[in-house]
């Protein structure tokens, strides 16, 4: 238990730090808007977690399989530690709910509909077939 | 190491950085495990869904946030731009940029998360799960930002009800 908080809490420490800086590089170097980056910043989380959970699966593995591998109530599995670190911690705080939907709702209050509709639809669109293409990108040894 | 009251912005953008960068590790750190024991309690006490984990931890949070944006930027219904929303808010003081990294971008930001959201979605869509998906996915967007809207009306100095 106390190694899946050290894990969470490691993973989700670097995770929101590179967050945090991507939004400060891609302003700096790019004058990207910070919702812009959080967009960017989702989508590559949902792929890449795709692609861990894929790689983590076997070869033929479903995604039931994964889960069943993942799932914290069989701790004797090597996958769970792996899985709180780069998983549920470096990968979860990189990606992030709270700052989209208010990101979301300020593009409402602007009336900037198509950048509105872009984020608060395109963010679970493309992040829901990003993740599902990663795990089958990684659950066929492409990457 | 504090700095000059006449300071320019330039001569503390480096050590601002980095200090934003431990207060970012730090929230993130909590944040994460806070994220990461209430699965655990959701899948192994409650014996309930992942995603449900999921998704009442990013509806507390985006609740959470719309509360921290009203008290961090009360500015809010003139903002210019939303350049500055994930902690580096235009304009405001030294003391308010702080609390924002440790606070919003690491603390809520790493609370929340959407790549488990958008994978268990994955999931729910390929396991035929359909009501449990449309849940997942319309609920955290309509609720979600109704959770923002709902702790910014609540936290705004401006909005208070008069007693």
């Amino acid at each position: 238990m106390l190694v899946k908080i050290a894990c969470f809490m490691v993973g989700g420490a670097a995770g929101a730090v590179l967050r945090f800086l991507s939004v400060e590089f891609a302003a700096r170097c790019f004058g990207l808007a910070a919702y812009r980056t959080i967009f960017l910043v989702n989508l590559l989380g949902c792929f890449a977690l795709g692609v861990f959970v894929g790689s983590l699966a076997s070869p033929d593995g479903t995604l039931a399989a994964f889960i069943a591998r993942w799932a914290p109530d069989q701790p004797d599995l090597p996958a769970t530690w792996l899985a709180s670190l780069i998983g549920t911690g470096l990968l979860g705080g990189f990606t992030t709910f709270s700052t989209f939907a208010l990101d979301s709702l300020v593009l409402a209050r602007e009336r900037r509909r198509v950048e509105f509709l872009v984020d608060v639809l395109g963010t679970p669109a493309l992040g829901i077939a990003l993740a599902a293409l990663g795990w089958i990108v990684a659950a066929r040894g492409l990457v | 190491m504090s700095a000059p009251e006449d300071a320019t912005p330039r001569d503390l953008a480096i050590p601002d950085l980095s200090a934003q960068v431990l207060l970012v590790a730090l929230g993130g750190g909590v944040g994460a495990a806070l994220r990461g024991l209430t699965d655990l309690l959701v899948r192994e006490v409650l014996h309930a869904p992942a995603w449900t984990a999921t998704f009442g931890v990013n509806l507390a949070g985006a609740f959470l946030i719309g509360i921290a944006f009203a008290r961090l930027d009360p500015r809010y219904p003139r903002m210019a731009d939303v350049a500055g929303l994930a902690g580096d808010l235009p304009g405001l003081d030294r003391r308010r940029r702080l609390l924002a990294s440790l606070f919003v971008t690491g603390g809520l930001g790493a609370f929340t998360t959407f790549s488990t959201f958008g994978l268990e979605s994955a999931v729910l869509l390929e396991h035929g799960r359909f009501l449990e998906a449309a849940l997942s996915i319309g609920g955290s967007l309509i609720l979600g930002l109704a959770a923002v809207a709902l702790g910014f009306r609540l936290g705004h100095p401006a909005l208070q009800p008069r007693v």
